[in-house]
């Protein structure tokens, strides 16, 4: 159950409630199960514009986020110029890119949060992910959680907002969702918006799940591996977006289309990923037949009993062909 | 044309940028006789496929011709982050490493030229901060 601000926050309430209508605005524009914020609402102590702690503790910057928004109550119904309004909206894209960024499947913990941050692996993707979504649902919250002359000024400088944040992952979060949602028949803002709902580590894996459901390998890969094979691409999208650090970055390009060219390829390369894995799986046989037909062998009786040669392409009804011990041997690792 | 023909052109044009060519002409010459190309796909469900990537090539040909809002200051911001954001070294080092990029984006920021900009560029202390407190082990 989601709790509001806590009395001890350093951050007082604004508009009535306005930082819980922003977290549950946030939760149902990404379909987020639950939010992990714990209510504590306090002061960055540096010129941090927003972070959210591993404890669910979220923290804002005083004047850069905190005083805009106050202001924009304290002074409803007065004139304001454009920089106001862009200030203004940028504020409220700091807070819902934090909220965003503790929003969570029902069962997930603060400590697995952490386990995962520590882990490190995922910021990249987690950023750009939660920077792009952020940008695009500003407009919708700002419907659902400010009186509707404000959030009128708010829709009005979109176009003026200036430049988003995180620049080397943010285009590339967009075309990966881009072109996987061209692959699976989704548009890119829903695989985005899916994206938005899961943890650190389990942006990447919305894509590997959308990519492997959209395959032949829910007919090959048997149950017993269906989970590794889900994480083996989920780790392989993770590991090249985080990647994009290293980069060289040509100073002559234009560095935002880099960054979408670098998210079209990854996509493309999770896709050769499945490919692969599907190959493998449609000729793959489980060690248990082997065993059986090895032991067949080394008793003398015929090979056959325990494990029958059945063409390829039955394999997808669930029988898997026979293959020597040897090479099973060599391909312990599938889906690489 | 076989989808993956269509996939394997997509896929060289889109990797030409940069590489190749940075002009978007050129890029949009080879999509426009992909999508001739494309209509010739049999299947339906991979022409339907096709022309959904199709329309991604232009969106990213379309960004390379009228690029989106950036700045020099929001990249230079990025790029002292990601220095910060080394994990190579010993954990005082690399604490130490994102301490002196929040600073210098302090210092970038504080030179942008717009508020706009400036905004930007601030944002991306929160990856820092959230680097430094895992490594400190801070919790509340």
């Amino acid at each position: 159950m989601n709790v509001g601000r806590t009395p001890d926050s350093e951050i007082p309430d604004v508009g009535n409630g306005l930082w819980e209508r922003i977290r549950d605005a946030v939760q149902a524009e990404s379909g987020a199960e639950t939010s992990l914020w714990n209510g504590q609402l306090d002061y960055t102590n540096n010129a941090n514009r927003g972070e959210t702690w591993e404890d669910g503790r979220m923290c804002l910057n005083r004047a850069d986020v905190v005083e805009p928004l106050q202001e924009m109550y304290a002074t409803a119904g007065q004139p304001a110029t454009p920089e106001q309004w862009i200030k203004r909206r940028n504020a409220l894209k700091t807070v819902i890119h934090e909220y965003s960024h503790v929003t969570a499947p029902d069962g997930h913990t603060h400590a697995d949060r952490e386990a995962q941050l520590r882990r490190g692996l995922a910021r990249p993707i987690e950023e750009g992910v939660t920077e792009a979504w952020s940008q695009d649902v500003v407009d919708r919250v700002a419907v659902r959680v400010l009186p509707a002359e404000m959030a009128e000024q708010i829709k009005a400088v979109r176009d003026v907002r200036g430049p988003h944040a995180y620049p080397a992952w943010e285009p590339a979060a967009r075309s990966l969702a881009g072109r996987v949602g061209a692959d699976v028949g989704l548009d890119g803002t829903e695989v985005l918006r899916r994206m938005s709902a899961e943890t650190l580590e389990g942006k990447a894996r919305v894509v590997a799940d959308l990519l492997y459901d959209a395959s032949d390998l829910p007919n090959v890969v048997p149950p017993s591996e269906e989970q590794t094979v889900r994480e083996e691409i989920s780790d392989w999208i993770q590991g090249k977006f985080a990647e994009l650090d290293a980069l060289y970055w040509d100073p002559r390009a234009n560095r935002d289309a880099i960054s979408k060219q670098r998210g079209l390829e990854i996509a493309a390369g999770a896709s050769d990923v499945v490919r692969d894995a599907e190959k493998f799986y449609r000729t793959w046989h489980h060690p248990t037949q082997e065993l059986d037909k090895l032991r067949g062998v080394l008793e003398g009786q015929a090979p056959a009993a325990g494990a029958p040669r059945v063409p390829q392409g039955e394999a997808a009804q669930g029988r898997r062909t026979a293959q020597p011990v040897e090479q099973i041997a060599t391909r312990g690792t599938p889906a690489r | 044309m076989q989808y993956a023909d269509f996939d394997a052109e997509n896929r060289r044009i889109t990797g030409a940028y940069g590489r190749e060519t940075a002009d978007p002409e050129a890029l949009q010459a080879a999509a426009d006789r992909l999508r001739a190309q494309s209509a010739a796909i049999a299947s339906d469900a991979d022409r339907a496929k096709a022309f959904r990537h199709l329309t991604l090539l232009d969106e990213f040909i379309e960004s390379i011709r009228t690029p989106a809002p950036s700045s020099q200051v929001v990249w230079a911001a990025n790029d002292a982050m990601i220095r910060g954001l080394s994990t190579t070294g010993t954990p005082a080092e690399q604490r130490a490493r994102a301490s002196a990029a929040i600073e210098e984006i302090g210092r970038i920021a504080a030179a942008a030229p717009t508020g706009a900009e400036r905004d930007a560029a601030l944002e991306m202390n929160g990856a820092l901060a959230e680097f430094i407190r895992v490594l400190d082990g801070e919790t509340r």
